[in-house]
């Protein structure tokens, strides 16, 4: 499997007709948006809006946050099982607009905020600690038509990331790549220790719907573990549940494990595949996945070594503990990916799983830990009575402060 | 004026050695031993009011009274700041000055630093609630150790985050938010790499530890006895009237069965966000089984059931906060003659 | 959820049905769900009658 990756990079944003990328220009054309949007009759209409990074802003009710990219070969072939038909996904040709997000706010179905200033943080030097806000945002806030609600309004939404994400890219072309990359995972020395992935993709505590696209259309609702090629996870085969608890669609597509491990593969290690699972809720489905997916990584993978990221809140812990604390006990060694729930200034954490085995643990930070941000000049989708004043949020309601796919830098420290 | 006061044992007090270890607590005026070290390294601001001298064994046979002792000795000095010793290796002396510390800090609301040896058993003790700064085995530090207590305790009082490495003290495991260099990702690899290559890694989370408690004896019979039911699903009465929160919940609440056989779902609702509880706000009986408990009521295999169900809501709560509920909950229970419980739990 | 009750050192532990109904089952009918109840219940009672020194669980 072979993925060429097409970036074009962008600098600024600006509304205009024809929609076209020019010298680091992307010309938004709002109608053309509009009208791609509203060709599913549930949107009745459409507002966009355009952002510019760090700018003094705050984008309230994210429902989700999508990378505008486009399959070029095979053509069409966007987000297969979602938007087009299971074809194919992590192979030939993929545009990508980097520098850019497609924001998609929805005051039902949006959930977090971003404010693109930094919060204060005590005694560190103010910084953003997530990727969105050094991005250009171009934000599309669709109306439901009549009667449509819950998970139908829901689906509409992600289609409609989807396809303003891919009707954005689309409208780069017949410009040059400014870069390129080809992903694929060559043959290396068996000196190398093979390493696996164990990917949580969802957390049934929260259970999908029927038609809600995860892995490849498939909604995982009692999806077994199974093996992937990283490729496939990262290109459109892969999408975040309606409720986005693992991380925005940005982040599935730029998975900052899979972009590690195969920065490292055939230098330090062997990235041998990627392990992917549901967080159950039944115990009889919970011991059946630590089962079979330790089994995949130790007798299929024959992996040395295997990295763990999860989804959703405190319950899926223990699956992932399950699984890799399994992994341990079969003599593969084991990091994993966890955001804590430790107050400011508590000592100790609430971890639910506890294991001698389990002594690699990266720490994303605390969903409680509260940061103040200062009144933002321009709101969108915000409402209530001043959404722009300044006002105080945890961690867990701005968006990509805790990325569980490790993408965000936000941590606890003890002192 | 910032009041500074020095804690020291009776060696370093110099009453004496071991045969003075039973020595009472008493003030001294004057500066001695570590104290001339100390009077030294003042600033234009700051004065040594005096020394609190006590006996290493005197504390530790009467660590209550000693400790009350020593805060009435110490009040009037009205002190900003206290050093208790550096007690080094030294045992009993490392538990004075932390037990010491702890007092003084809750109840004078005073800045205390302690300093102790790695191997002190004091050290684990108290690491969490008093400030120890890391010192050598050997006293001939002893100018040293002073000084970097003193520095510490003048951070401290301007309200300055300290961190261990840089500052020389024990971690006190508190937790603080902070942005990494590296995204976790990338640290999550390189610490499996360095697990794989056998070289030393550190954990960022440490899993909590469990104290195991005696498991309570069974209970022979329960057809006499008073159960309740208790959950930490959040079910609650429609309105939620008593706030019990969606998520690290400070509250907990009781609801009233008595009498009845059912619990009407549009009486009750779910606060917890952490699984979808539309099943539970469908049938309540899913998550407090009200119905099967009554049944089991009438057929003799319980006593009776406890008039009223006890509700919280188990989701991302900080330990500390879920010890506490568990406590309160227990004791209220224990009070009402409640001999037995059936925790539901999502 | 029963590891986790395991590693906080409750004793006597009965596994429920569920995440989303510990004493339920949605996919069945109200006198299956009952009658599961009942014996979740009835396992809770016959765990408090039962000696234990460790963690257990009741299955």
């Amino acid at each position: 499997m072979r993925l060429q990756l097409q970036f074009h990079d962008i600098q600024s944003l600006a509304f205009g007709s024809p929609a076209t990328l020019d010298a680091g220009t992307l010309t938004v054309d709002a109608d053309a948006l509009r009208a791609a949007l509203m060709t599913d009759p549930r949107i009745a209409d459409v507002e966009v809006q355009l952002v510019d990074a760090h700018e003094n802003c705050r984008i309230m009710s994210i429902y989700d946050v999508v990378q505008p990219r486009c399959k070029i070969e095979p053509a069409g072939a966007d987000y297969p099982g979602a938007l087009s038909g299971v074809r194919a996904s992590g192979d030939g040709i993929t545009r990508v607009l980097r520098g850019v997000a497609l924001t998609v706010v929805a005051p039902i179905g949006g959930r977090r905020f971003l404010n693109l200033r930094p919060p204060h943080l005590r005694d560190t030097a103010s910084q953003s600690f997530d990727r969105y806000a050094g991005l250009h945002h171009v934000v599309v806030l669709p109306t439901p038509a009549d009667g449509v609600t819950g998970d139908d309004w829901r689906n509409a939404l992600r289609m409609a990331s989807l396809r303003a994400g891919v009707h954005l890219a689309q409208s780069a072309d017949g410009g040059t790549a400014d870069a390129e990359e080809v992903l694929e995972l060559q043959p290396v020395s068996e000196d190398l220790p093979r390493v696996a992935y164990v990917y949580q993709l969802h957390s049934h505590q929260m259970p999908t719907v029927p038609g809600e696209p995860v892995l490849y259309g498939d909604n995982v609702r009692y999806l077994l573990p199974t093996i992937v090629h990283p490729n496939e996870v990262i290109d459109g085969g892969l999408l975040p549940s309606y409720n986005g608890s693992v991380a925005p669609t940005y982040a599935v597509q730029n998975n900052d494990i899979v972009k590690k491990l195969y920065a490292l593969h055939g230098k330090e290690l062997n990235f041998v595949g990627v392990v992917v699972y549901v967080a159950n809720q039944l115990p009889a489905e919970r011991d059946r996945a630590t089962l079979m997916a330790s089994n995949l990584v130790k007798y299929t993978l024959n992996a040395d070594g295997a990295v763990f990221t999860k989804s959703g809140g405190g319950a899926p812990n223990v699956d992932m503990a399950l699984i890799a604390d399994r992994c341990e006990e079969l003599g593969v060694k084991t990091s994993l990916i966890v955001w804590e729930t430790i107050g400011e200034g508590d000592t100790e954490d609430s971890s639910l799983f506890n294991s001698d085995r389990l002594d690699a643990i990266v720490s994303l930070g605390s969903s409680h830990f509260q940061f103040t941000f200062d009144a933002a000049e321009r709101v969108i989708g915000g409402s209530g009575p001043d959404p722009g004043s300044e006002f105080a949020a945890t961690s867990s309601q701005s968006l990509g402060a805790i990325d569980q796919l490790g993408g965000s830098r936000f941590t606890v420290i003890r002192h | 004026m910032v009041r500074i006061v020095l804690y020291l044992n009776q060696f370093f007090g110099q009453l004496g050695g071991e045969e003075a270890a039973a020595e009472p607590p008493r003030v001294l005026a004057a500066p001695v031993g570590p104290g001339r070290a100390l009077t030294g390294l003042l600033e234009a601001d700051e004065a040594f009011v005096g020394t609190l001298v006590c006996g290493d064994s005197y504390f530790a046979d009467h660590p209550d009274a000693a400790a009350a002792a020593c805060l009435d000795l110490i009040r009037p000095l009205e002190p900003d700041i206290v050093l208790a010793g550096p007690a080094f290796n030294a045992g009993r002396y490392g538990v004075a000055c932390g037990t010491l510390a702890e007092i003084l800090q809750r109840e004078l609301g005073v800045t205390v630093v302690t300093g102790m040896y790695a191997e002190n058993p004091a050290v684990e003790l108290y690491r969490k609630q008093v400030v120890i700064v890391q010192t050598g085995l050997s006293a001939a530090t002893m100018r040293d150790t002073l000084r970097t207590m003193l520095t510490l305790a003048r951070k401290l009082r301007r309200g300055e985050t300290l961190m261990p490495e840089e500052h020389g003290y024990f971690s006190q495991g508190r937790a603080m938010p902070a942005i990494a260099e590296k995204p976790a990702a990338d640290r999550a690899v390189e610490i499996l790499l360095a697990k794989l290559r056998g070289e030393p890694y550190r954990t960022e989370v440490v899993l909590p530890t469990f104290r195991r408690n005696a498991a309570p004896s069974r209970l022979g019979d329960l057809r006499d006895k008073l159960v309740a039911l208790v959950t930490d699903g959040g079910l609650v009465p429609a309105g939620n009237p008593d706030n019990i929160e969606s998520f690290a919940a400070t509250r907990w609440g009781t609801y009233d069965i008595a009498g009845a056989e059912r619990l009407a779902p549009e009486d009750y609702e779910v606060s917890h966000g952490g699984y979808d509880n539309r099943f539970v706000r469908q049938d309540p009986h899913r998550l407090v089984p009200l119905d099967a408990a009554r049944q089991m009521e009438r057929d003799g295999q319980i006593g009776r059931l406890f008039d009223k169900f006890v509700s919280t809501t188990g989701l991302s709560n900080p330990i500390e906060n879920s010890r506490r509920l568990g406590r309160e909950i227990a004791e209220y229970l224990r009070q009402q003659g409640v001999q037995a419980v059936i925790l539901t739990s999502t | 959820m029963t590891p986790v009750a395991e590693m906080v050192g409750s004793h006597r532990i009965v596994q429920g049905s569920g995440i989303v109904h510990p004493l339920g089952l949605a996919s069945s009918t109200p006198e299956e769900e009952r009658s599961l109840r009942d014996r979740i219940l009835a396992r809770a009672v016959d765990a408090l009658k039962t000696d234990v020194d460790q963690p257990t669980v009741f299955k």
